[in-house]
């Protein structure tokens, strides 16, 4: 056995029984070997000296601290044990305010409640916002920079305009959308 | 608390000194399932058979007495609350080893990430380095009894030194007298692995004393 084995197998050697293989094998080289042997005793001697030092002793109010933290633990037990349809109450709640929603949405006696709108909804089709802006060459004709708030209100009031009163709603039209209007009455 | 706890036993017609008795000669996983019929007495006697012995494993093992306390009650309300949790068919001693060890090994993972405590360990290793070296003068002649405490203490101090998870194993195996079975289980590791941290522990231990012995 070399030394690197033996240092490597240090532990299963120590903690191998008597009879062992490796115990045997490991003490015949601590017999020819000085360096081994002196490592062994170091751990042996140290371990020993630290099995020696006196073990710590429990502080004086370790037990009536501990009685305190346990009697925390059981108040809080009780507390839980006295409401056992705690979480089923939470899931009750909950229930509860799924269905108040569903009925605020459905019910025709919550239905009485909301605005009713006489205007008829009018379909129209805006084109989409690239095409339905101000044209650049325009913007440069009048020598206006093209980011002028006034021109690019103009040019997208006058575009509105027209597309709404031409025909080209009805061509390109797609799908039918409705037009927002801010008129509601209620009853 | 002990007294408290055995005057609420709960079991009429015997004093607190005739239930002591029988829980003397009972094994753990007995006295744990009195403690699960509703016997408080019971989990007196667990924090009795162990208290000192976890305190002594916490604290090699974090290096801090007051913190190695409180790591101690804390491993007892788990074991309080969650004793149904303990499977029968093993040993008590290594669940509660397991908690405490745990706690022990979170404290350090806290540890590490705390700057703070990092500035105040190297602060303290700073102050033991520049510390005045008492065996170099030679007009002071320590008595045996002064040189040995002395010795322990470094001793101590060397099982410090060693890396959390390399003390942790030591500690279990030199100090608790663990088999490594019960140590792979504590630990939750292989048993390879807790061969060679074992290993390792003591090699490095032996490199930090074998000045001190020389
Ligand atoms: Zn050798």
């Amino acid at each position: 056995m070399k030394c690197s084995e033996f240092v490597e197998n240090f532990s299963e050697f120590q903690d191998a029984p008597d009879d062992s293989s490796i115990k045997k094998k490991g003490e015949k080289h601590l017999l020819e070997c000085e360096k081994c042997t002196h490592y062994s005793l170091v751990v042996v001697t140290g371990v020993r000296i630290l099995q020696e030092i006196p073990p710590v002793e429990l502080p004086e109010n370790f037990w009536a601290s501990l009685e305190h933290r346990i009697f925390h633990v059981r108040h809080g037990k009780i507390l839980k044990d006295s409401r056992p349809i705690s979480s089923i109450t939470s899931f009750a709640v909950a229930c509860a305010f799924v269905l108040l929603v569903v009925l605020f949405e459905n019910s025709s006696i919550v239905g009485n409640l909301k605005p009713d709108v006489n205007l008829p909804a009018i379909v129209v089709s805006r084109p989409s916002m690239q095409q339905s802006r101000t044209p650049r060459s325009l913007s440069t004709i009048l020598g206006q920079p093209s980011n002028s708030r006034f021109v690019n209100r103009f040019w997208e009031d006058i575009n509105d305009l027209i597309y709404e009163y031409s025909t080209m709603s009805e061509r390109y039209r797609t799908s039918p959308v409705l037009r927002q209007t801010d008129l509601v009455e209620y009853k | 608390m002990k007294k408290k706890l055995l005057d609420s036993s709960g079991s009429p017609g015997m004093t607190a000194s005739e239930q002591r008795k029988t829980l003397c000669k009972l094994e753990d996983k007995n006295i744990v399932q009195l403690f699960l019929d509703g016997h408080e007495y019971a989990f007196a006697e667990l924090v009795d058979r162990y208290d000192t012995r976890l305190l002594n494993f916490v604290y090699r093992t974090v290096g801090d007495l007051e913190r190695g306390q409180d790591l101690v009650q804390e491993t007892f309300v788990r074991v309080y609350r969650h004793a149904h949790r303990f499977d029968q068919t093993k040993k008590f001693s290594t669940w509660i080893y397991t908690i405490a060890g745990n706690l022990a090994k979170n404290e350090l993972r806290n540890r590490s990430r705390s700057p703070l405590v990092l500035f105040q360990t190297i602060k303290k290793n700073w102050e033991a380095d520049h510390r005045p070296l008492e065996w170099e003068d030679s007009s002071f002649k320590p008595d045996d009894l002064y040189r040995k405490r002395h010795l322990k203490a470094l001793v101590e101090e060397a099982v410090n030194e060693l890396p959390e998870h390399h003390r942790l194993v030591f500690v279990l195996r030199e100090l608790e007298g663990k088999s490594y079975e019960d140590i792979a289980e504590i630990t939750g590791c292989r048993l390879g692995t807790v061969k060679s941290r074992l290993n390792r522990a003591r090699t490095k231990f032996a490199s930090l004393i074998a000045p001190l012995l020389n």
